[in-house]
């Protein structure tokens, strides 16, 4: 119940273009499985933007190209297919929950030809392909963001344990026991 | 002869943090605000900013979690108290990678950008670690790094590697390994005639209040590391030193970014947006911005 208790039926309303009420309404503990795996598919597809971000930087910006390691570039098939996994076996049936696998989808489609393109690890900075690269990594980014506004649990970026942003929220770990400052 | 004008424009709170990360093991001393700022540092034909903020337009505001931000203004906004616009900023000196000090890039169309290479060569080494170490890269938005890349296609974005003097006029960038973050630096202004004398220390997120640097004790004062860190607090206490040093031994000269107690320590106005503007100094033949702050807030509240 973690992602239903949760969805942002205001912004999932407005975009589908349905009441907030109808929008409730179809937020049906039925697509609670489908909020599960489509999870793991968006911190997997994280995961990868970073990798091939990190990939991109060492490129362009770093001088030392072997920072990264032997292999970092294999690193990206597995987080891959197990998001391609997630949201293949994966069924939405309400219209909150197709709107939000829409996006994820097309994110990963994206992803993973980007992940083709970089996956030889050639020098991105002499490759035609990589205005490509840096244009379709830019949409998948856009597409995360309206993930993340479609449904709570959906972070970019992890605010909880961020810095100077921590917030004062306690946050209950199994079996601890909270109490307010 | 002081060459720069030095103001804190805030552009964002925040009501309710814990004192624990900012203070090392005051875990149940409650909460208290901060303030998300820029430090303009302006003269001679230069607008530097110490940090680019944070986009919180591209965030969904009651909808992260983990994050509470009230207040939030475009630099487009809270940079007119100072009567200058995004595009006339000519450097932008991040202390570090954080979404709050990253974030803001895309609104600096013709800034420079300098910070240390560390701070992303870390990352991307941590990146290529297993998912069991995570936590070691989770603070840094994957869509900034985008666009430092993007930045440095266009040659317009510099990795140090180390101090760097002079970056500007008078203006010293000094790393601080393995503190807050792996390749955090400072800013250090030499503000007379560019010696020591006159300096001001703008510290990002290396001191988070006042108490970092005195421990709350103004009599016997000692250095109290901030709590929120991925690297050492030995080597926090030892860069509060060296800081604290580097300002001719006066604590008060080193900023603390976050501090919402600014205020009240230098002059200050509160803007039409209800966020303050802070003056640290006025660089000679500049004048002061905060009566037409006020002036500006005062018209607001009458409309």
């Amino acid at each position: 119940m973690r992602f239903l208790d949760n969805v942002n039926m205001d912004f999932v309303a407005e975009v589908i273009g349905v009441g907030p009420a109808e929008a409730v309404a179809a937020s049906h503990t039925q697509d609670e499985g489908y909020y599960q795996a489509a999870s793991t598919a968006f911190e997997d597809m994280k995961y990868v933007v970073a990798l091939l971000t990190a990939i991109l930087l060492t490129d362009f910006a770093s001088s030392d190209r072997g920072a990264l390691g032997a292999g970092f570039h294999w690193r990206l098939a597995e987080p891959l297919e197990r998001a391609k996994q997630s949201l293949m076996t994966s069924r939405a049936t309400t219209q909150g929950a197709r709107h939000h696998r829409h996006h994820l989808v097309v994110a990963l489609e994206k992803l993973d030809a980007i992940a083709g393109m970089v996956r030889d690890g050639a020098d991105m900075r002499d490759d035609p392909r990589c205005a490509s690269v840096m244009a379709g990594l830019r949409q998948v980014v856009r597409e995360l963001r309206t993930v993340s506004k479609l449904a709570a649990g959906f972070d970019v970026v992890n605010f909880a344990t961020s810095c100077c942003a921590t917030h004062a929220k306690p946050h209950q770990f199994p079996g601890n026991r909270v109490q307010s400052s | 002869m002081t060459t720069y004008s030095i103001h804190v424009v805030e552009y964002a709170t925040a009501p309710d943090n814990p004192i624990g990360a900012f203070l090392n093991g005051k875990y149940n001393a409650g909460v208290c605000p901060i303030l998300f700022g820029f430090i303009v540092i302006r003269g001679e034909g230069i607008v530097a900013l110490v940090d680019a903020g944070f986009d919180w337009e591209l965030h969904d505001k009651k909808h992260t979690s983990g994050l509470t931000v009230d207040k939030w203004e475009s630099p487009a906004k809270v940079l007119q108290s100072l009567g200058i616009a995004p595009a006339d900023v000519t450097h932008v000196l991040p202390t570090h990678a954080h979404f709050d000090h990253l974030g803001g890039l895309r609104y600096f169309p013709n800034a420079h950008f300098y910070m240390q290479e560390r701070e992303l060569s870390d990352w991307v080494w941590r990146m290529s670690l297993d998912s069991r170490f995570r936590w070691l890269t989770s603070f840094v938005d994957s869509a900034d790094i985008l666009e430092c890349i993007d930045l440095a296609r266009k040659g317009r974005f510099t990795l140090l590697k180390g101090r760097s003097d002079n970056v500007l006029p008078g203006i010293d960038l000094v790393p601080a390994f393995d503190t807050h973050t792996a390749g955090s630096q400072y800013v250090v202004v030499r503000n007379s005639a560019r010696t020591q004398a006159d300096s001001w220390i703008l510290a990002g997120d290396l001191v988070y209040q006042f108490e970092n640097l005195d421990g709350g004790d103004a009599e016997k004062p000692f250095y109290l590391p901030i709590g929120a860190a991925s690297g050492s607090a030995f080597n926090l206490v030892m860069t509060t030193h060296e800081m604290i040093e580097a300002a001719g031994g006066d604590r008060t000269r080193v900023i603390p970014v976050h501090e919402s107690r600014l205020a009240e320590r230098f002059p200050s106005a509160t803007s039409e947006y209800g966020l303050k503007v802070i003056e640290l100094c006025l660089g000679d033949g500049h004048e002061s911005v905060l009566p037409s702050v006020e002036a500006r807030a005062a018209a607001a509240s009458n409309r």
